[in-house]
């Protein structure tokens, strides 16, 4: 069914160092607490990743910083082999493209239906629509939502949502796949399928991090964990 | 495979708009575009029209020069009168560099004396000069001392006038006329630039979460700002078209009350075809500058929202 969404399992191999890297990072919102402090962090190709921590420990701050949403006060960020501060800006957008993600609040656009949403990363690149419309349609049947393609947001469950919102991320074939507490909003059981969903693309070979405080997201499939905690970064724990 | 082609004939072909349309919302900023295009399209007409009868003025000027005869007191009788009127203009006739000359008749002379003695009935003896309208050529132009002195020599009491002063007063009056028309038009143009930044400033506020998301998809500033500058050059391009429309409708409609009233001064006032070809400019123009101004704008917010992240 993944005909031409599909993506290689060799396509992020070709980084021979680590895909993600960070160096003595730290990150202070304007007249705010430093919230990471001297953060490493190094994750191969094809790896999947737990970030945890408790709400507010900084989560979605290392994966903004990762997304290339923030930039970091101090340290350093490699992606794809590239020193992220030393590249203008029109080169970080390339880098951006390769990079998917998932937030907690899915960020659906409320007048745009299920298929429009999905189809923005192409559209955005202004990739012709009759030559994605397959492909984008083939994905929602794939994530379960083939029937759903022309509802509005509103009329979405939480758990179609945060499919909808997966699929807008793979939609361009990211090398790294990052998500923001996916199941933050959905029961156990689509809790689950989501996983199940991200393990295949794992497998698939992309990059997986998922940003979660659940538990039982994280005992339920083998992968590196990394642990937020007071600003540091602890790694290798429940791994 | 059937349910995925049977997906595909539910897809549209054209994608939805990525901004919505705000409907009543637009109204409003539709009216104050349309206001501003339809006051710069009033100025441009009027400005033209203006600077055109005033070149026509002076031209006609150009062509003229007029000879005003003092006839002495004593000479009261008709056929003396006519006698030194003919002579002086046979004399003038002759002079190069003039086509031709043609006294007025007294009627004429005192009505061109009304804007200083008004209306009311002049005494018959009052020694009124006769007034010789002399047509000239261009080229060469007219000796008018040459012509001073032949007068003087004949002992004709005399005087040339080449109507410098109104001339000198129509071009004062036109440079004053077309700066302050130049500079209202730039203030509109000005006010249309102030407000279409002003409103995307107000629609990138509303639609935040749509650039939020765009530019989490990987879409390039430009493109998000070009989201708004499409609206709104087409917003400023039917304003445009709509306000000088208006305008011109609204001079056409003066002139025709103006050929309605006989008012000889209004109707000098003329439309060419090539007014109304600088107008679609005009409106053209507007368009350009509120769609412009608007992607300016939306780039550098974005650019410094950037910036500070």
């Amino acid at each position: 069914m993944m005909s031409s969404t599909d993506i290689s399992p060799t396509q992020s191999r070709k980084w021979e160092s680590d895909i993600i890297k960070l160096e003595r990072v730290g990150l202070r919102y304007p007249r705010g607490a430093e919230v990471l402090k001297d953060v490493d962090l190094s994750l191969k190709a094809g790896s999947f990743t737990f970030v945890t921590g408790i709400s507010g420990a900084g989560k979605s701050t290392l994966l903004q910083l990762i997304n290339l949403n923030l930039r970091p006060s101090r340290g350093l960020v490699h992606l794809f082999g590239h020193d992220t501060s030393a590249l203008p800006q029109k080169e970080l957008l390339v880098l951006k493209r390769r990079i998917g993600m998932v937030l907690q609040d899915f960020r659906l656009i409320d007048h745009l239906s299920v298929f429009e949403n999905v189809c923005l990363p192409l559209r955005v690149t202004g990739a012709v629509r009759e030559d994605y419309k397959q492909d984008v349609l083939e994905l929602l049947h794939w994530v379960g939502l083939g029937r759903r393609i022309q509802a509005l947001p509103a009329t979405l469950s939480g758990g179609e949502k945060q499919r909808a919102a997966i699929a807008r991320a793979v939609l361009a074939k990211p090398h790294i796949l990052i998500a923001d507490e996916p199941t933050g909003n959905v029961d156990s059981q689509i809790s689950q399928r989501l996983l199940r969903l991200f393990i295949e693309l794992n497998r698939l070979g992309t990059t997986i991090i998922i940003a979660t405080h659940d538990p039982n997201l994280i005992h339920s499939h083998t992968a590196d964990v990394v642990k937020i905690e007071k600003g540091y970064l602890h790694k290798g724990i429940g791994s | 495979m059937n349910e995925l082609n049977k997906s595909l004939d539910r897809i549209g072909k054209s994608s939805a708009p990525l901004i919505p349309k705000q409907g009543a919302g637009d109204k409003p900023l539709f009216f104050v575009l349309t206001l501003m295009a339809f006051l710069a399209g009033l100025i441009f007409l009027i400005t033209s029209m203006t600077l055109r009868a005033t070149q026509d003025w002076r031209t006609s000027l150009d062509d003229s020069v007029t000879v005003q005869l003092y006839l002495p007191i004593a000479m009261s009788d008709t056929a003396g009168r006519v006698n030194a009127v003919r002579s002086t203009v046979k004399l003038v006739q002759a002079f190069p560099g003039v086509t031709g000359v043609d006294p007025l008749p007294d009627s004429e002379a005192k009505k061109r004396l009304e804007p200083w003695l008004g209306t009311l009935e002049l005494p018959d003896d009052l020694p009124l000069p006769v007034i010789l309208s002399v047509s000239v050529t261009k080229a060469p132009p007219l000796d008018v001392d040459a012509l001073k002195n032949t007068l003087k020599t004949a002992g004709v009491q005399a005087e040339v006038n080449t109507h410098k002063d109104w001339q000198d007063s129509i071009d004062t009056n036109a440079s004053a006329i077309s700066k302050a028309m130049i500079f209202l038009f730039l203030c509109i143009f000005l006010g249309g630039v102030s407000t279409s930044v002003f409103a995307t400033h107000s629609q990138i506020g509303t639609h935040r979460k749509i650039i939020s998301v765009l530019t989490q998809v990987g879409a390039k500033n430009f493109y998000i700002a070009r989201l708004f500058t499409q609206s709104f050059l087409i917003k400023g391009l039917i304003a445009g078209i709509l306000g000088c429309i208006l305008a011109l409708m609204f001079v056409l409609l003066f002139q025709v009350m103006s050929v309605l009233s006989d008012e000889n001064l209004l109707q000098s006032f003329s439309l060419t075809l090539w007014d109304i070809i600088y107008l679609v400019g005009v409106a053209v123009l507007f368009g350009l500058v509120c769609g412009a101004s608007a992607c300016a704008t939306g780039l550098t917010l974005l650019r410094s929202e950037q910036r500070q992240r």
